[in-house]
């Protein structure tokens, strides 16, 4: 599977530059404007997005065919994707909050629940993300599976924008479930544990559309 | 040991049949796979390969089943498709360490070596090649990993006569190793008539022949005759015909003629024309 995940990060550095630049720019406005989970949210998005478009560069080049012609099996295809997202996602996930606990520190407001939520926020959004897009690439292409995936960023995107009128840094001036979720670590602790799970849920079902799709 | 040996194997879509194809590759030789477009040769390439299933029917690889021991028989076999299927943004040095990491034997000076006698040493972008170039590259890595066994899917069209000579050449070095063996799939029947030593002939998914190429122009000669003269041949010696206002031309079995027909002898692509419309 090293080959195949060498392949992955010579076209991650070729093709998705622009994502990691958009990733930047909103984790520094993050930064800024602490309590927007919009901010947040979607660099994770976008982490998801790289694996569904480097699927989309692997059927345009025809590397799939190519690659039923190594010593490779379509599980180890499947798994280097999802392993490929889990990295960028975790990457992300640790990045953000470890940047988050440094301007804490550095303001003098450090506080741990916070960078909790955070990284869980990152990590949960990413994978379930990565869950629901990757099977359909995996089922129908990335021409059909597209819908599916499009579908899913409107409804990231639209959700989080309607969030980003809360801040949820001042978990005092929240309320209803927002404030339970954001004075209690363990809801979004438990969110990450579900999305990780969806993950390998889905991971597992991506094996099996693509033993069965025809080339 | 034979190299490929294919028993009664059929696929069925929903417009086309490969039905009961039996066909034997021997080690150390070259097998021609000849058909129009549409004839089953990439179907047939796609079933040896696993890539897709089979409906009924056995493949063995190098003696090995191609289900159950395909993982590791890919080790074994290098492959060109029509379309090499690398991505476009990687350069050849790329290309090596990717392939270094998937094939055990790969032999990256080997590779090094490939490339530069194909011309294609410098490190320019995969997209930013020709269809040719590509093809060279695709070539130089199927064979970089010492596969036993090579099978090429129209590897030589959009190549030029020069290269597609330089081609040809490095698969006929292939062979000399008696564990070698090709299989190659071409609309250029006069590359094949080149190299092959077996010229398996495709139609409308069924083999319609297979036998040595030096057989084929003993057993199948060509006539020229009226329309008349020809309904008093027996049907079965008639393999193929193309009429025209001035007579009709026949590919026939010179077995099967009777005494004193003036018989041609036939290039592989003529038989392959007149086998192809006579079956239309």
């Amino acid at each position: 599977m090293k080959g195949l995940l060498l392949k992955d990060y010579y076209m991650l550095l070729k093709y998705c530059r622009p994502y990691a630049l958009i990733v930047l720019i909103f984790g520094v406005c993050s930064l800024a404007d602490g309590g927007n989970l919009f901010m947040l949210a979607y660099p994770a998005v976008l982490c998801g997005i790289n694996s569904v478009s480097l699927l989309a560069y692997d059927e345009k080049s025809r590397w799939q065919q190519y690659c039923e012609t190594m010593p490779y099996t379509r599980k180890q295809v499947v798994d280097s994707k999802y392993l490929m997202s889990f990295l960028l996602i975790a990457g992300l996930s640790v990045v953000l909050a470890a940047a988050h606990s440094l301007v804490g520190a550095v303001r003098g407001i450090f506080n741990p629940v916070w960078v909790l939520n955070i990284f869980c926020l990152i990590w949960s959004v990413g994978h379930a993300f990565s869950a629901i897009c990757l099977p359909m690439i995996f089922k129908y292409g990335s021409e059909k599976g597209r819908v599916m995936y499009i579908a899913v960023v409107v409804v990231f995107c639209v959700a989080f924008v309607n969030f980003g009128g809360y801040d949820f840094s001042e978990v005092s001036q929240l309320s209803g479930a927002f404030a339970v979720f954001a004075e209690n670590p363990i809801y979004m602790v438990v969110l990450a544990v579900i999305a990780a799970v969806l993950f390998l849920g889905s991971m597992k079902l991506s094996e099996q559309f693509y033993m069965k799709r025809e080339l | 040991m034979n190299a490929i040996e294919i028993r009664d194997l059929s696929k069925s879509y929903k417009d086309f049949n490969l039905e009961h194809l039996n066909l034997t590759l021997p080690g150390g030789c070259i097998m021609g796979l000849v058909g129009e477009n549409g004839a089953g040769k990439s179907t047939t390439i796609k079933l040896i390969l696993n890539m897709i299933h089979r409906d009924c029917g056995s493949i063995s690889i190098l003696g090995r089943d191609n289900v159950t021991e395909m993982q590791s028989l890919k080790e074994d076999i290098g492959v060109v498709l029509d379309e090499v299927g690398l991505p476009e943004c990687l350069n050849r040095r790329q290309v090596g360490n990717i392939m270094a990491l998937t094939f055990k034997n790969w032999d990256s000076d080997y590779f090094e070596a490939l490339c530069v006698k194909l011309g294609v040493a410098d490190q320019k972008k995969f997209g930013e090649y020709s269809k040719g170039m590509k093809m060279k590259i695709g070539i130089a890595v199927a064979m970089s990993h010492h596969p036993k066994l090579l099978i090429l899917d129209e590897a030589t069209s959009g190549l030029d006569p020069v290269v597609r000579d330089d081609v040809l050449d490095l698969l006929n070095d292939f062979t000399r190793d008696e564990d070698h063996a090709v299989l190659v799939s071409s609309h250029i029947v006069s590359d094949l008539e080149k190299i092959c030593d077996y010229i398996a002939f495709m139609h409308q998914g069924q083999l319609v022949l297979c036998e040595e190429k030096d057989r084929l122009t003993e057993l199948y000669g060509l006539i020229r005759c009226s329309a008349e003269q020809l309904k008093e041949l027996n049907p079965q010696a008639v393999i193929g015909k193309s009429e025209s206002p001035y007579g009709v031309e026949a590919v026939v079995r010179r077995a099967e003629l009777p005494a004193g027909w003036e018989v041609s002898p036939i290039d592989i692509e003529e038989l392959f024309v007149m086998m192809v419309r006579g079956r239309a």
